[in-house]
């Protein structure tokens, strides 16, 4: 009994550790001992700011929800060729922004699907994948980023949503230095155009 | 640039912000465990099907393998019966098959692997 008790005392004390242990050791662990439990951590972490880009940039949280699952699922598969160069959330952030690029491209292809075969039957119009109506009940921000092309929003919500600057943008999307800014100038105009934003603030 | 373009576009920065803040980051709601889940299945069966191929490839390479090892230290008896004369080697011929296969498992492993 004792050594069994022992044993629940120092796999508790190793899960406290684990929770409080800084990234680089998680990833560490995850990458070198392909320990699932660092790496579980590590999602538990992450899984808040993957899951807040994925549902804005989709407008879709079901959809959100499973390029989330993805985007780790990628990551674990992937995590040998994680260089540590960068941090870990830049290199997570980056593979979530594919796999969005990816359900884009599928998107497109569902679509066209969906249209031959409204063509071929007569049916009724098929759901897009990326078409449907965004979460309701959460401020302007879905209205504001349907009037965003899906690269503008990215950039947009990468910046004021994630708090990533410039240089980590272009990291993330692939996108020049300059078309991230003219991105963000874009969505500020558009902003402005919408919703009047901070005009109460020149009065 | 002048000042009140760089306020205006500090007052539509924090606007964004707001906007974004306004919605907070989903809850883990189980999610976490959902993904471990899945990836300990696709572990599961990785090693699964790792062994099964480990399995069917000593299967089909066995025969030919053996024969390769044999003639092998045949070559290698006879290149040092040549050289020192001799033919001490053909007692150890079992030996020496054994070691060329335990060298080379490791790399076939890595391969099947890989």
């Amino acid at each position: 009994m004792d050594v069994q008790r022992e044993r629940l005392v120092a796999s508790d004390r190793k899960e406290a550790s684990r929770n409080d242990a800084p990234d680089d050791t998680l990833v560490a662990d995850a990458v070198v001992y392909r320990d699932q439990a660092a790496f579980g951590e590590l999602v538990r972490r992450y899984q808040g700011r993957v899951r807040g880009y994925l549902v804005k940039v989709a407008g879709n949280a079901a959809l959100a929800d499973d390029l989330s699952q993805e985007t780790f699922i990628r990551a674990w598969t992937k995590l040998s060729s994680y260089r540590g160069t960068g941090n870990f959330s830049g290199w997570l952030m980056k593979i979530a922004h594919n796999q969005f690029l990816q359900s884009l491209r599928k998107g497109a292809r569902d679509r066209r699907l969906a249209e031959s075969l409204e063509q071929e039957a007569d049916t009724t119009e098929l759901p897009s994948v990326l078409g449907g109506a965004p979460d309701a009940g959460v401020s302007d921000l879905p209205r504001f980023l349907a009037v965003l092309s899906e690269e503008e929003r990215s950039v947009i919500v990468l910046s004021y949503a994630c708090g990533c600057s410039h240089a980590e943008i272009v990291e993330v999307t692939g996108l020049p230095l300059g078309t991230v800014k003219s991105h963000i100038q874009r969505g500020r105009a558009r902003v402005r155009e919408q919703f009047a934003i901070g005009e109460g603030d020149h009065e | 640039m002048s000042d009140t373009h760089n306020g205006d576009v500090a007052r539509e920065d924090q606007a964004l912000r707001a906007l974004f803040a306004a919605v907070p980051e989903p809850a883990d709601s189980g999610f976490t465990d959902r993904v471990m889940d899945r990836i300990s299945t696709r572990v599961r069966r990785r090693r699964l099907v790792i062994a099964l191929a480990a399995v069917l490839g000593v299967g089909i390479a066995a025969w030919p393998l053996a024969q390769l090892v044999v003639q092998a230290s045949d070559g290698i008896r006879a290149l040092v019966v040549e050289a020192i004369g001799v033919d001490w080697l053909s007692q150890y011929r079992p030996l020496l098959a054994g070691a060329v296969l335990a060298l080379l498992t490791p790399v076939l492993v890595a391969l099947i692997e890989e």
